[in-house]
């Protein structure tokens, strides 16, 4: 409702009375009629005053729903950024811890590698490290101490490739095999330094591989072995004045030792089988030859080497003086003689903490004229082999030295003995002999048989056989475990 | 969310469109309730057979007519547009004139001699039409 104005006049509407009477209404009526209308007019206006007020009030409760929406949408909004932010700075900070754990994790590869460049700078070894083939990339500040070089001095003197600048004179194959199999490669060089002296050094030549395993570098890394060297070579010399000596020694042990020709004017035939572990041995044979009557002994000293040539020695002395002044009347009393002299000689008295040293033996008198033996043995046996038949005749179980029963007598064994009887000596070393295919003692029974089925060949060929049969048993002459003293002869 | 908010907006633009079609409604009884008051006042003044109020709308450019019998005390409704000027109401609107008919030989033909009036006579035997004025506008 929007009534048409006229200045100061504002026209609402129509106010229209009528009546179906004539003459109802006069003029005043007009007058009554027109001061309704105007009642109803304030009553027009203060509907649209109302309407208004309605109007603004809606109005206003818009523009504030509006402005909530707004201000909803715009703090929604906000609290949207506020949390982008959070996010993005969360982000941030993660970045940032991340960065610093990378920082951290830098600074110590760079500590370490700043350690290890100290260490190739600083160390007392002689680093090189070069390309794949061997051509100088760097050198670390030993070299200049080791080698008495600049570095430039060096590679200008020397070269610039290991194959140049490489004292051992074996460079290229070394430098070879190093990138040929990329294995780590050692060697031994006697070099000249820049003021002319010499210094001995160990180098270890180190392929660097990459990830898919080629060659990216190779790096020498030398170490001073000049003192080393020195000492090594001291002990080389050392070690041969020593083995020379024990060389001499043995030439003295074998010169002691009965000789072929001495043998051969005893027996009608014979073989030895003189095998020392070492140079000089422990075992040692021996005779003796007074008018009709031939002693012989084989014997295993304690120890083997030079301790057991001592012993082997003594004992030989021993038994010189033995029958020297005895009636050799039995083999026995010999053995007690000698018992008796090696303990003396050795000052067993049977304490704690005393040597116990000695020897196992066999000995035996022949009396060639009324064909009798007499054999005694210390723990050691005599075979006898007569048209095949294989005797063992056991010595007492007890050696020549300080012994638990050392007060008990050897027992004689008298043998009546002919012409063709083939008899056998020897030190546990043959039967002890560890070998075969499950690497067994060669073993008494397998030396007797041997003896059964050869005992009628003749020595030299017995020898070959019982030869070979340890040399096989033992496969090689490195796996002998003792000393090796086998003899047999036939009167 | 723009796409919501529009739709929001716009169902709350839906909702004071409706909220303004009630209150053109509760106004219309509000100005029956001044009708059927005005009709009980007057009839204690004159032997009145009928009456209408007029209200001008903007909106239609017309008078919308509210009026009341004696006989059926109920509100009739009608519109006269202000292009029809050979209607009683609408001259009295357009010439603020106050219109008083109380028989053949008080009819002041002065006034409307160039008017040839739709409104039947014949139940009508007087009449008022009186402007309704806000003064000091």
């Amino acid at each position: 409702m929007t009534p048409s104005t006229q200045g100061s006049h504002l026209f609402m509407g129509v106010l229209s009375v009528q009546s179906i009477k004539k003459n109802e209404f006069t003029q005043q009526d007009v007058e009554k009629i027109k001061i309704l209308a105007n009642y109803i007019s304030l009553c027009l206006i203060s509907i649209e005053t109302k309407n208004e007020l309605k109007k603004v009030a809606l109005e206003l409760e818009e523009a504030r729903n509006y402005f909530e929406l707004k201000i909803s949408n715009r703090t929604d909004k906000i609290k949207k950024q506020k949390k982008e932010i959070e996010e993005q700075n969360r982000n941030l900070s993660e970045q940032r811890e991340m960065m610093l754990k990378l920082s951290k994790t830098l600074e110590e590869i760079n500590t370490d590698l700043e350690r290890q460049s100290m260490v190739a700078r600083k160390t007392d070894n002689a680093i090189m490290v070069m390309d794949a083939v061997g051509n100088i990339l760097w050198l670390n500040e030993c070299f200049n101490r080791l080698y008495e070089y600049t570095h430039e001095k060096f590679q200008q003197v020397r070269g610039t490739n290991i194959l140049q600048t490489s004292f051992n004179p074996n460079i290229g194959e070394l430098l070879d095999k190093c990138i040929t199999t990329k294995q780590v490669v050692h060697y031994d060089a006697l070099n000249v330094k820049g003021d002319g002296t010499e210094v001995w050094t160990h180098t270890t030549l180190t392929p660097v591989l990459n990830d898919e395993g080629d060659i990216t570098h190779l790096l020498t890394i030398d170490t001073d072995i000049t003192e080393l060297k020195e000492a090594q070579l001291k002990i080389e010399k050392q070690s041969l004045d020593i083995t020379n000596s024990i060389h001499y020694a043995a030439r003295i042990q074998k010169a002691v030792l009965p000789s072929k020709e001495e043998l051969k004017q005893l027996f009608s035939d014979y073989f030895v089988i003189y095998r020392p572990r070492n140079i000089v041995s422990g075992d040692f044979y021996w005779h003796y030859q007074k008018n009709d009557k031939i002693v012989i002994a084989v014997a295993d000293c304690t120890g083997h080497g030079v301790p057991g040539g001592f012993m082997s020695m003594l004992g030989i002395a021993f038994l010189n003086e033995i029958v020297a002044s005895d009636s050799l009347r039995s083999a026995a009393q010999v053995l007690e003689l000698l018992r008796l002299k090696v303990k003396l000689s050795l000052r067993q008295t049977g304490k704690i903490n005393e040597t116990s040293d000695g020897m196992d033996i066999a000995l035996i008198i022949a009396d060639t004229k009324r064909e009798k033996l007499f054999f005694s043995g210390a723990f050691n046996k005599l075979l006898l082999n007569r048209n095949g038949k294989v005797t063992e005749y056991q010595g007492n179980k007890m050696p020549i030295g300080i012994y638990i029963s050392d007060n008990i007598p050897f027992t004689d064994h008298v043998i009546d003995f002919k012409k063709d009887d083939c008899f056998y000596l020897f030190t546990d070393g043959v039967i002890d002999q560890f070998g075969g295919p499950n690497d067994r003692k060669f073993s008494l029974k397998k030396l007797k048989s041997l003896v059964t089925q050869n005992g009628s060949l003749a020595m030299k060929e017995q020898k070959k056989i019982y030869n070979d049969a340890l040399d096989n048993w033992m496969g090689s002459a490195d796996y002998q475990i003792d000393d090796i003293c086998f003899m047999g002869f036939k009167f | 969310m723009t796409k919501r908010l529009q739709e929001i907006e716009d169902s709350y633009k839906n909702l004071l469109h409706a909220i303004k079609e009630s209150d053109t409604f509760n106004e219309s009884l509000v100005i029956e309730d001044i009708v059927k008051t005005s009709f009980k006042l007057i009839q204690q003044l004159f032997d009145v057979s009928f009456l209408t109020l007029g209200v001008y709308n903007n909106r239609s450019k017309g008078l919308d007519l509210l009026g009341i019998s004696k006989e059926k005390e109920v509100i009739s409704r009608r519109f006269e547009d202000m292009k029809d000027s050979n209607r009683w109401s609408v001259y009295c609107y357009q010439s603020q004139q106050d219109i008083l008919f109380s028989g053949q030989n008080h009819f002041p033909e002065k006034h409307f001699s160039n008017l040839l009036f739709n409104d039947s006579l014949h139940t009508r035997e007087s009449f008022i039409y009186g402007s309704i004025v806000r003064s000091e506008y």
